[in-house]
């Protein structure tokens, strides 16, 4: 059950995934797992870009 | 027709009344002068001009920030005759004009707030990049609303905005703006961040910007707020203690969220960076991989030739002491009955020997033994 995650945090976890990867720690097994890992959040970003337009609400003054 | 004869109560009196009726309200604008504050309660100014000068009284929180003496304001009062302290206006309302006094007061109020801390970078909050939800606080129909929303939607979609509309210039501007910024904050589903816009104009129209309780609404905010009134020189009081603020509303637009069209090609690129980084992690493990066949393949080798060295060696002692090398220096072996002699006292004369030499063999008897151990 994952909730789905905001344009910023699928922003950070892309961040995450590319600072292991440069910074050369991982060995092969987690450089491909972080590899398919970041080309699916790019692919859920790129999705998040494809969305429509803004809403605007008018807000009633109370008062 | 006799005259009407007062006591001083009574004159007092009906003087008043006779005010109250003629002039229930006087606009006077003029030089603030004898700036006195009693009390932290009450104050006391005049209020002239080149040949006359008025005296005028009132209640500290209906100023309108902080004033000083030389400062030209306009003052809403009722004029009255004290019973003892003779006659004065009592005032309702301040306001600084003229762009001299008005950048005074703002001058004024901005070391007042700011020995207050309100200008303090480190109160400013990072706005959420994007938001989700943006609460707006403009005047509908205005270009600044437009400007605002047409850019925003060039550059990011999928946001709610909720607009509050809100006068931006005038009397009612303060009270409009505070109001505003106050309800959104009270929202139960609250933006994330909140603007507060409008376009250019003189200093008169941007006064609403400069004055305390908008700069205090904007600073007091749960909610960060940008800030952005188009300006020529100056940033407003609200733009600094705001978290952010922007030259323009569409300047706001480009502040508070990405470019589609950039955050897309970055993407691709770090799509690439990502199969690249993956690439020479493969190269590095296969580069790795190599130099560890070849270390043990050099390893190997040492060893062989370590035991090859070690075998040449033991081989060569062996050619030493082999006793047919002997033979060859010219040494000879003595059998006697099928064993080596090797000391003169196992000898006894008579004793057929065998004598063996590098290339053959010879029978002989003793003759005679010398150096025996029974000697």
């Amino acid at each position: 059950m994952t909730k789905k995650l905001s344009y910023s945090e699928l922003s950070k976890k892309l961040d995450d995934v590319l600072g292991e990867l440069q910074s050369g720690l991982a060995d092969i097994d987690r450089s491909l797992e972080l590899y398919k890992q970041g080309q699916k959040i790019i692919d859920q970003l790129q999705l998040h870009l494809k969305t429509a337009e803004n809403e605007v609400k008018k807000i009633k003054k109370t008062g | 027709m006799t005259e009407q004869v007062y006591s001083p109560s009574d004159f007092v009196g009906v003087f008043n009344q006779t005010i109250e009726y003629a002039y229930p309200n006087v606009v006077v604008e003029g030089e603030l002068a004898n700036f006195k504050v009693s009390r932290g309660q009450w104050v006391y100014f005049d209020l002239k001009d080149d040949y006359a000068s008025v005296r005028y009284f009132g209640s500290v929180y209906k100023l309108p920030g902080p004033i000083e003496d030389g400062m030209m304001i306009r003052v809403v009062g009722q004029p009255r005759l004290h019973p003892q302290y003779g006659f004065s206006v009592s005032f309702s309302a301040i306001t600084p004009v003229g762009e001299g006094s008005i950048s005074k007061a703002a001058k004024l109020l901005e070391v007042k707030l700011n020995k207050e801390g309100l200008f303090d970078p480190a109160r400013k909050r990072k706005l959420p990049y994007p938001p989700k939800h943006i609460g707006l606080v403009t005047a509908t129909g205005s270009a600044a609303y437009a400007d605002f929303i047409k850019v925003l939607g060039a550059r990011w979609g999928g946001m709610t905005i909720s607009h509050i509309d809100a006068k931006v210039q005038g009397d009612e501007a303060v009270t409009s703006i505070v109001e505003a910024i106050n309800q959104l904050n009270q929202l139960g589903d609250a933006p994330d961040v909140i603007v507060l816009t409008r376009g250019g104009g003189s200093a008169d129209d941007l006064a609403a910007f400069s004055s305390e309780q908008v700069t205090r609404a904007v600073a007091g905010s749960r909610i960060p707020m940008l800030v952005a009134i188009g300006h020529e020189i100056d940033l407003s009081l609200a733009e600094m203690t705001a978290d952010a603020h922007a030259s323009t509303p569409s300047n706001a637009a480009e502040l508070l969220v990405p470019d589609k069209l950039v955050t897309r090609q970055n993407l691709d690129q770090s799509r690439r960076e990502i199969a690249g980084l993956l690439r020479s992690q493969l190269e590095n493990s296969h580069n790795e991989l190599s130099t560890k066949y070849i270390e043990m393949g050099n390893y190997l080798t040492v060893a062989l030739m370590s035991a090859n060295e070690k075998l040449n060696r033991q081989n060569e002692l062996l050619n030493v002491l082999n006793p047919k090398s002997i033979l060859k220096r010219g040494y000879a072996l003595v059998e006697y009955e099928g064993k080596v002699v090797s000391s003169i006292g196992d000898l006894l004369p008579g004793q057929r020997v065998v004598i063996g030499l590098q290339d053959g063999e010879a029978t002989a008897t003793i003759d005679e033994v010398k150096g025996s151990r029974n000697d």
